[in-house]
């Protein structure tokens, strides 16, 4: 995830759809992100504001609303929107303030604390998804890699759910 | 539900009581792009 592209229409999407499941599902009193923050560069991201409010986007309607212009966007600003109008839903981040860094890597998944992950609705937020064949040390950072969404996963507790994405053209999937 | 014809969300359940509460949500929400796995 990179700060700039926080809280364009796509990015907005994300947290509509992170945020309904975790007010609605039983047992679940958090959305959990661990964000895997990049550095901002010169791709064109962030730049679609078209926010559309469908059924389900009248309650996360306030986060593009409250979202400055694209220099001054930051992911730490979400937590304003748990604050005002987060329906006492919790919201726990980790690493929205520090670069994720490929070299540190096995310390950032080690040091996600565990209370994150109790009865959480988890999302890994990775600039491009999940690891590719042709990632390479100098783009690894924009990956999430395999074993790190299975060493989350193992870690959480049973009522929680984990959600991660993916691109179509890298990956096929099995779907049972 | 889908942002990106390029980009699908998994949501991974650990025991199959959630996969069900998952699924029970509307599928206006839920959608063909929202995938349940456990």
């Amino acid at each position: 995830m990179k700060n700039h592209d926080f809280g364009d229409q796509n990015d907005y999407f994300k947290y509509d759809l992170l945020i309904f499941p975790a007010e609605e599902l039983s047992r679940i009193e958090k959305l959990s992100i661990v964000w895997m923050l990049t550095e901002d560069d010169d791709s064109q991201g962030g730049g679609r504001s078209e926010y559309l409010r469908g059924p389900w986007r009248q309650r996360t309607f306030p986060i593009p609303e409250a979202i400055p212009g694209r220099g001054g966007r930051k992911v730490a600003r979400i937590k304003d929107y748990f604050k005002g109008t987060g329906r006492g839903l919790g919201y726990c981040p980790y690493g929205a303030e520090k670069r994720f860094l490929h070299r540190d890597r096995s310390v950032y998944f080690e040091q996600i604390p565990a209370e994150n992950l109790i009865n959480a609705v988890v999302f890994l937020d990775p600039d491009n998804a999940q690891e590719v064949k042709s990632a390479t040390e100098r783009n690894f950072h924009k990956y999430v890699k395999f074993e790190e969404v299975k060493s989350v996963y193992d870690k959480m507790s049973p009522d929680s759910c984990l959600v991660i994405y993916q691109r179509r053209r890298h990956l096929s999937f099995v779907l049972s | 539900m889908t942002a990106d014809s390029q980009v699908f969300f998994l949501v991974v359940a650990k025991n199959p009581e959630r996969r069900m509460e998952i699924e029970r949500l509307p599928q206006e929400y839920v959608g063909s792009n929202l995938h349940v796995l456990d």
